[in-house]
């Protein structure tokens, strides 16, 4: 760390940095959830009926996704946290960050409710030896950690976090959508929803910090970095489609995830404003349909994500004071009614 | 006809020029926009399915020669998806002509530019 020289300054939410960044650090606060709100025993139950192959593709699918999102929250974030400009900006991918560890904690949180212990260590071990997955790994750790700082490499940064976010954790959510789209392990898929729908407001709001970047370099640079997305593309897109046959083929949907894969790289390309890579396709009528089942199996929390979001806070009013501690302003109040907490304080 | 367009991103300006691309139709800026003639909508959809506020702010003003309505959004919104366009189209009675992924593909610009054709040809009769 070096000493900083500038006065240090305080984050001014008066006058932003930029015309967005707010927007996404109130859209990120809105909709924060957590895992544990999202009860999974109707879910164990359904595991039981699963098939063989069904759980194992599924288990799997979650893990490798939690390993990317652990990656995310401890590597991805922190690195362009440190890049980018900005008090707002810091603090809008700080929040992002923790989103990825909530994330993680739902897979594993999955992984517990499902499997015996012995599974469990199974699947974590198999994290760190599947080689696909490893190779993903090691591929965008390699551009996070890649000292280059220059526009060019914030850019790669920020594209490689895209492409995680916004491509390649599709060949992970699949298979969750396409049972929730046949009724079939909701409650988990509404866990994989609501992560689904922060990742889209993530990957839109780094790719246009991506924008920006990618505005600021010249010519040359850019059609370096081009050139640079389109073989990194492809090169993540091999690996993928080898992961796919490997994760997918004893449940035989080899083939719909690649389309979906292809379909996200697409939207990854809009995102970052540069050509898309693939030929049109469609989604997959099953998965659209396990896209749009949301808020069905918990109407208590049917507000959050498309459709969930914390309970909207307003200022307090005198009135609402008054209806909290009635009449307030009376020197001998009313007792407010003692729990169990206030009886052991007031005997202390 | 004009093709007006809102966008954060720049998924509906793209979409927009691919249209006029096919069409050889106008695209204008919804910021550089003072229409008095009829003109086909291109926004986004934002928060949970709402309309963007640039854009409720100009249709304040400008309604009155709206014809159409496009929306751009992503399919992960579920339910949501492009919802700003169902939300124009109720308000305005006006026909929502697409709902678009992102930037949209090349049957998304067909459909809007057939649209387009109809429309001029039935305002002809
Ligand atoms: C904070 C935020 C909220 C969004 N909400 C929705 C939504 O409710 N429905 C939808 O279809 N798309 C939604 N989107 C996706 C955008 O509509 C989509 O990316 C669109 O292509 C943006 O258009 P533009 O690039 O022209 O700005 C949202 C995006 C962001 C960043
Ligand atoms: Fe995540
Ligand atoms: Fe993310």
């Amino acid at each position: 760390m070096q000493p900083h020289t500038d006065p240090f300054s305080a984050t001014n939410w008066s006058e932003p940095e930029d015309g967005f960044s707010t927007t996404f650090y109130e859209k990120y606060t809105s909709q924060l959830w957590f895992p544990e709100e999202i009860p999974l025993s109707n879910d164990a139950i359904v595991w039981k009926s699963l098939s063989d192959a069904e759980r194992w593709t599924y288990i799997h699918a979650s893990a490798g996704l939690n390993a990317l999102d652990t990656l995310q929250g401890e590597v991805g974030m922190p690195a362009l946290r440190h890049l980018v400009d900005g008090h707002i900006r810091k603090a809008t991918i700080q929040f992002q960050g923790m989103m990825e560890d909530i994330h993680a904690k739902s897979y594993s949180l999955m992984n517990k409710t499902f499997l015996t212990t012995s599974e469990e260590r199974e699947v974590f071990e198999w994290v760190r030896t599947q080689p696909q997955l490893q190779n993903k790994i090691s591929i965008i750790m390699g551009i996070y950690n890649d000292p280059d700082v220059s526009n060019l490499g914030l850019w790669k940064k920020m594209v490689v976090s895209c492409m995680l976010e916004t491509a390649l954790f599709y060949s992970g959510f699949f298979y969750p959508l396409y049972l929730a789209g046949q009724g079939r392990m909701v409650s988990a898929g509404e866990i994989f929803n609501l992560i689904i729908m922060d990742e889209a407001v993530h990957g839109v709001y780094v790719a246009l910090l991506a924008q920006e970047k990618f505005a600021e370099m010249n010519e040359a640079e850019q059609a370096y970095a081009l050139a640079w997305y389109e073989d990194t593309l492809m090169r993540l897109y091999r690996n993928e489609l080898a992961y796919t046959e490997m994760l997918y083929a004893e449940v035989g949907l080899v083939d719909e995830v690649k389309k979906f894969i292809r379909y996200n790289f697409n939207v990854l390309a809009d995102n970052l404003g540069v050509e898309r890579s693939f030929e049109d396709e469609e989604i997959n009528p099953i998965v659209r349909n396990g896209i749009k089942a949301k808020g069905t199996t918990h109407d208590f929390f049917s507000a959050k994500g498309n459709s969930y979001s914390k309970i909207a806070v307003e200022a307090l009013t005198e009135e609402d004071m008054d209806d909290i501690w009635p009449e307030p302003r009376r020197v001998t109040r009313k007792e407010p009614a003692r729990t169990p907490l206030l009886e052991a304080l007031a005997h202390d | 006809m004009q093709l007006i367009f809102d966008t954060l991103t720049g998924n509906t300006r793209r979409f927009a020029h691919k249209v006029a691309d096919l069409t050889g139709v106008e695209v204008v800026a919804l910021a550089d926009a003072d229409p008095r003639a009829p003109y086909l909508l291109l926004t986004y959809t934002f928060g949970s399915g709402a309309v963007p506020e640039s854009t409720a702010a100009f249709l304040g003003q400008h309604s009155h020669w709206l014809r159409g309505v496009v929306s751009s959004g992503s399919y992960h919104w579920g339910e949501s998806f492009g919802r700003a366009g169902d939300v124009i189209s109720a308000q305005y009675r006006v026909p929502y002509v697409a709902r678009v992924n992102k930037s949209g593909n090349a049957e998304d610009v067909r459909r809007v530019a057939d649209w387009l054709q109809t429309h001029a040809a039935n305002a002809a009769d």
